[in-house]
Parts: C-alpha cells; structure tokens; sequence
C-alpha cells in the first residue's frame, strides 16, 4: 500500500481508502471522484515544486496539494 | 402568475451557457444579500407565462462546503424565493460524478428537470446510454441531451419549461443537512451512484486524448512555463496598448460633449458644474470600460479554452506559500494596468477570503495612473539623467517603485496567512477540464455584461463623490481683488492648510495636502492641481510636466519628494477603486478597512523615507 502522493507516473492504481482527520475533506475528495475501488493515474506534477499535482481518476482530471493527496491510500492495479 | 426555476450543476457542466442559450440577453446581475455571491436572474419570455430563471452557483453534492456550495444548497433544501422547478445540469463526458447529486435530488423527490449537456462531445468520444432506464431510475419524465454553445436541444427544453405545470412540493428530513456529512451515508450514496452508472452506461467514453496532448506542452516544466510567461504578456500588451486607443476615444468623446457646453453657456458655477462635475464625473468611470471590457475577453477566453485551471495549477505553490491561490496572478497582473478590472477579475477566485485578500492588495500594483506622477517627481528629484554602471538612475527609481509594490502586497499578503491560518491541510482540489473551443459570441456577450454591471452599480458611487470633490476645489470662489489662483481659496486649500501640520512630519506643506484631495478623483490629476496650486501657467501637458519639476525641485527638498513618492504607492487609491471594491463586496465595511490601511501604510512609509533622506 502506498499514499497518493508516492506513486510511479502513468501507472495505474486502485484506492485502497480516503482516510483524514478532517471528514469534510475526505467526502469532497469522494465526491470529485477518489473513491474506493477506483482507478487512478498520476499524471504530472506541477513544474519547481512538484506540487500540487495532477490525477486522473474515473473520467476527469483532478489536481490536488500534496496533502490532499496524503489522505489516499492506493495498492497496484494488477490487472494491468 | 409567473414561474421560478433555477439551473443546479457541477462545476464545469456548462450550466451558465445553458442559462445564457435559455435567456439570451434578458439577464440582470445582482448580488444575493450580504454575501458577495453573484446572482444572475434571466428571463424566458413567452407571451403571458413569463419564466424567472436563475443560475446558482455549482455544487458537488448537497454536502455543501463552501460558501457558494451552501447557498444553493439551501435554495434547494430550504425553497429559498419559492423556486417551481429546478434544472439539473449535467456534463455527459462526467457522469458518474454527476450522478451524485443526481440520484441525491430524486431520493429528496426535489422537481428537476435532467439536462445531459455537451452531449455532442460524450458521442464523439463513443458513449452510449440507456436513456429510458436512466430516466425511471431518476424519476424525471424526460430527458433533454443538449449543446448549450450552439443552442442545440435548447428550443425544445425551454418549450417544455413554458408549458408545464408544477405543484410538486420538497419534504426535507430535518437530519438531512447532517445525514450526508456522516461516512456512512457517503460510503451508502457511492454504492448506489455506481450501481447506477454501470447499469446505465452501455458503452463507457473513450479517452480525451487531445485534452492530454494539448497538456502534455501547456504544463510542460519548461514549455509550460514559457507558455504561462507569453499569455501574461499579451495580457500586459493587450491591457496597456489594446486598451488605449479605446480610452483616448472615450476622453476625446467628453472633451467634446464639454466643448459643446462650453459653447453654449456663460461662465458661472451652472457650467462648472456641468463641465468639470457632471461631464468630469461621468467620464471619470466611463474611462474603466475598455480596460475593463479587454480583461474580461480575455478572461473569458482563458476560462472557456479551459486554461484558467492550467495557470491555478502552475503557481499554486509559489502563490500559496504567499496566501494567495494560484488564480491570483491574473487579477494581480491586470492591476498594473489599472485596479478596477484587478478587482473585478479576483472574480475567479472562488475562496471568499482569498479573493477577498486579493482585491485588497490589488490597488497597491503601480497603476498606469501613477506614472504621469511617478514622472513628475521622478524628474524633479533627478535633475538630469545620471547614470550607474550604464543604469539609469530615473530609470532605476521606476523599477524599484513597481518592485517595491508587488513586494508591499505579497508581504501584506503573507501576513494575513500567518495572522488567520488556521487550516491544517493546504486544500486546492480541483479539476482540469477538458480543453474546449471557446465560443467568441458567449466570451464577448459576458465581458460586455461585467463592463455594464460596473456602469450601473459602481459608477453612482464615482459620479457623487467626483461631484462632491469638484465642489471642495470650486467653493468658496476666490475675491474679486484675488491674486493667487482660485483654488487657494477653496475648501480644498482650507481642509489643506488645517491638515498641514497632521503632514510636516512627512515633509508634505499646504500645497501639497491641498493638491492630493483632487486627486482622488484618478491619481494623474495630482500633476494639473500642483500645477494650478503654484501658478504654472502652462496648456501643454509635457511643458507643464517640465516646468513642475523644474519648480518643484527648487520649492521642495530630496526628502519630501522622495516621502510624496512613496505617498503615491498607498495613497491616495482613487474613488473609482473605492467604488467598486464596494460593489464587489457589497457593503462599505472594506473600502473603508481598504483606505485606513493603506493611508496608514502610506504614512509610515512616507515617515520612514521623510526621516531617512533628511
């Protein structure tokens, strides 16, 4: 199991969990599209900082702050 | 008795070119009370049954969490205005996003009609769809596949709108704003909007793969970035040279209506009033157009194209760091230009406090109206160009003023992060749409509605005040046997010499104090009031500007010109700022909280520099 914020570019992943102190966080992390069981691909980060960085997750592309992307935990997609 | 329905959707789901495709252009644009959220009222014409129409701003889910989100939550939970119906706007290359809110709305059996926009763009990328099963598993009768931008599907829905009857009620479970903040009703509403999804999807879209590919360059780390520096340019360009053309029109268009006047009337207070009050006062507002007008094209351009997201992205971090989001940049870039389209463009920031943060650092960007004043003083501190290691030294002041402002509003900024910062988590959480053709008809009609919203709702509060500061220089009028010019006279010179002493300790004498009250009418008229308050009898703008300095120089030391430069960076933020930072925040608490901050800063400054120098 890895955290959002760690995985190997274009590779796809599946959420394991959305899991944060603040719940009001994790359901909008949810609702974009960061639910458990789905796929996601880090894309790109952001150039200087690598932060924040950007996601495709379901259909849409979603950029979230390294903490943001903390809260979701991911295994490998083996069916890849 | 008329109906009211009002458009619901997730952001980016084209829900406000849909109410401009079902409105066209009978819109007005208010404000919801005491909040600074912006509220667009439209109208469907159709003979005796006129439709209210109104666009609320997008939600996720009725988990509201910022403000925006809460209001029309509560419009839908709590039938704010008595809303009939509502329009439920979805993105159809978006769905199971979509579906949330969706399947949220029928279990509340809140009345709402499906609408699938971009419904050509899902096609093109080959996804298909159970329409009959969709349809009884929301509980709507019908379901309306759109394409807002070109009107497609349009005509039939808004038939449908105008024809039927509603008389269905909401019943909200008292625990429900609670209930869907709780995991398990997220981990219950994911099932069901999956359950629902693989049942109606026949056919699943297939990649944006142009989306990429134009991303794949555009936030590129180095290509990116050279992208990001050459659309802030041609944003500078168009705002300092697009614009003035326009500008010079609109003066020269006054300069004539006055002449007429001029013409036609005896000289007396009657055509002061109506040349330097009235024809002044409107043409003192009216002047913002095209700035205003050009940032908002392109604005909207940027918006539509789907970049504005990109430019968020790219300097999130840097402009965080600040306490500032990303999107700041473009208000802040635009203010060196002028303040009123910065205000106006902090729009796009959709956090309340950071665009609110933004708007009040965006006067302190060295406007194009401090430089016929930076010019002035400039000139007279340095008697002749001096140069260091080939470096100008008028030069060399010039850059460190506008280095000296942007440094002012970031550490302003900063600040204000430490002083509030209470989250824990740096939340930015947002998404890139897909790249999308903007349409210049939808760009130019929006840009022209921002350039009549300022007209109508910050231009009253310009015209009085312009009017009350012509009154201040043109009252009382001088003697008959008077040997100084009028102005000395006036209640502008008496509130000058009263505040002299307030002043001396930054170097500032009456003259001086008396010339920055006009002033607050644009920051450029300092250079004509000190010209007629020294008796620099002078038409020609560029002869005056020399002759000034040249008085100026030997009248003042080094030191109160250096203080009154640095004045100029805070202070006097002119009447036009002021009125449309209160139409933007809808109150006058700000403006004022704006003013006092800056006139203390602009004291300090001018202390600081005043003490040094001499």
């Amino acid at each position: 199991m890895k955290k959002l914020s760690e995985i190997i570019k274009n590779k796809s992943y599946i959420i394991h969990s959305v899991t944060g102190e603040d719940i009001s966080l994790t359901s909008k992390l949810n609702q974009v599209g960061f639910i458990e069981g789905e796929k996601v691909v880090f894309l790109r980060n952001a150039p200087l900082f690598k932060d924040p960085i950007l996601f495709r997750v379901g259909e849409s592309q979603i950029a979230l702050t390294k903490s943001e992307a903390n809260c979701v935990t991911v295994i490998e997609d083996e069916n890849v | 008795m008329s109906k009211k329905l009002a458009l619901i959707g997730l952001p980016n789901s084209g829900k406000s070119a849909l109410f401009n495709a079902l409105t066209g252009s009978r819109q007005k644009v208010a404000n919801f009370p005491g909040i600074t959220v912006e509220k667009k009222l439209g109208l469907i014409k159709s003979g005796q049954n006129d439709i209210e129409v109104l666009d609320l701003p997008g939600l996720y889910s009725l988990d509201a969490r910022s403000e925006d989100e809460r209001l029309t939550r509560d419009f839908i939970l709590k039938k704010y205005d008595d809303i009939d119906l509502y329009v439920l706007v979805i993105d159809s290359t978006n769905l199971r996003k979509s579906f949330y809110l969706a399947t949220q709305l029928k279990d509340l059996n809140v009345p709402f009609k499906l609408v699938l926009n971009m419904s050509d763009l899902s096609k093109k990328r080959g996804q298909e769809l159970d329409l009959k099963l969709l349809k009884t598993e929301l509980g709507v009768d019908k379901i309306y596949e759109t394409v807002a931008v070109t009107n497609q599907g349009v005509k039939e829905l808004r038939d449908d709108l105008v024809s039927d009857s509603i008389d269905k009620a909401v019943q909200v479970p008292d625990q429900f704003i609670s209930q869907v903040k709780e995991i398990e009703y997220v981990k219950e509403r994911i099932k069901t909007v999956e359950s629902l999804y693989r049942r109606v999807v026949l056919k699943e879209i297939t990649k944006d793969g142009l989306t990429e590919r134009l991303d794949s360059v555009l936030l590129h780390p180095i290509w990116g970035v050279i992208a990001l520096l050459a659309i802030f340019i041609l944003t500078f360009q168009l705002l300092f040279a697009g614009a003035d053309p326009f500008i010079g029109l609109i003066e020269q268009g006054f300069e004539w209506i006055a002449s007429i006047f001029d013409g036609l009337l005896n000289d007396g207070y009657l055509k002061s009033l109506l040349i330097d009050g009235v024809i002044g006062g409107v043409g003192s507002f009216v002047v913002f157009l095209p700035h205003i007008i050009f940032l908002f094209i392109l604005i909207n351009l940027l918006e539509d194209f789907g970049y504005l997201g990109r430019v968020a992205f790219l300097l999130d971090y840097i402009m965080r760091k600040l306490g500032l989001p990303g999107k700041a940049v473009v208000p802040l870039l635009s203010s060196h230009a002028c303040a009123i389209p910065g205000i106006m463009g902090a729009r796009i920031i959709e956090n309340k406090s950071q665009r609110l943060l933004t708007m009040m650092i965006s006067p302190l960007m060295t406007c194009s109206a401090r430089l016929p004043v930076y010019t002035l003083l400039i000139g007279a501190i340095f008697s002749k160009e001096i140069t260091y290691m080939g470096l100008g030294a008028r030069g060399l002041l010039m850059f460190a003023l506008y280095f000296f402002a942007i440094f002012m509003g970031f550490l302003i900024s900063f600040i204000t992060k430490k002083a509030t910062a209470t989250q824990t988590v740096n939340t930015l959480m947002m998404e890139l749409p897909p790249y999308r053709t903007p349409k210049l008809k939808n760009v130019l009609f929006s840009a022209w509605q921002k350039g009549v919203v300022f007209l109508k709702k910050a231009g009253t509060v310009i015209f009085v005040l312009s009017i009350i500061i012509w009154g201040l220089v043109t009252f009382p009028s001088a003697p008959e046997d008077a040997d100084r010019p009028a102005i000395n006279y006036s209640y502008a010179a008496m509130i000058g010499k009263t505040f002299e002493p307030v002043f001396k300790p930054i170097g500032f004498d009456w003259k001086i104090t008396t010339s920055l009250i006009p002033s607050f009418a644009a920051r450029e008229v300092l250079v004509s009031a000190m010209g007629t308050v020294m008796a620099v009898d002078e038409e020609d703008e560029d002869t005056l500007m020399t002759k000034l300095s040249t008085l100026m120089r030997n009248e003042y030391s080094i030191a109160t010109l250096l203080s009154l430069l640095v004045w100029f960076v805070f202070s006097p933020q002119c009447i036009a700022t002021f009125g449309v930072l209160r139409r933007e925040t809808n109150g006058f608490r700000y403006p004022v909280i704006f003013g006092v901050y800056t006139l203390i800063l602009a004291y300090i400054f001018s202390f600081i520099v005043f003490s040094i120098a001499s």
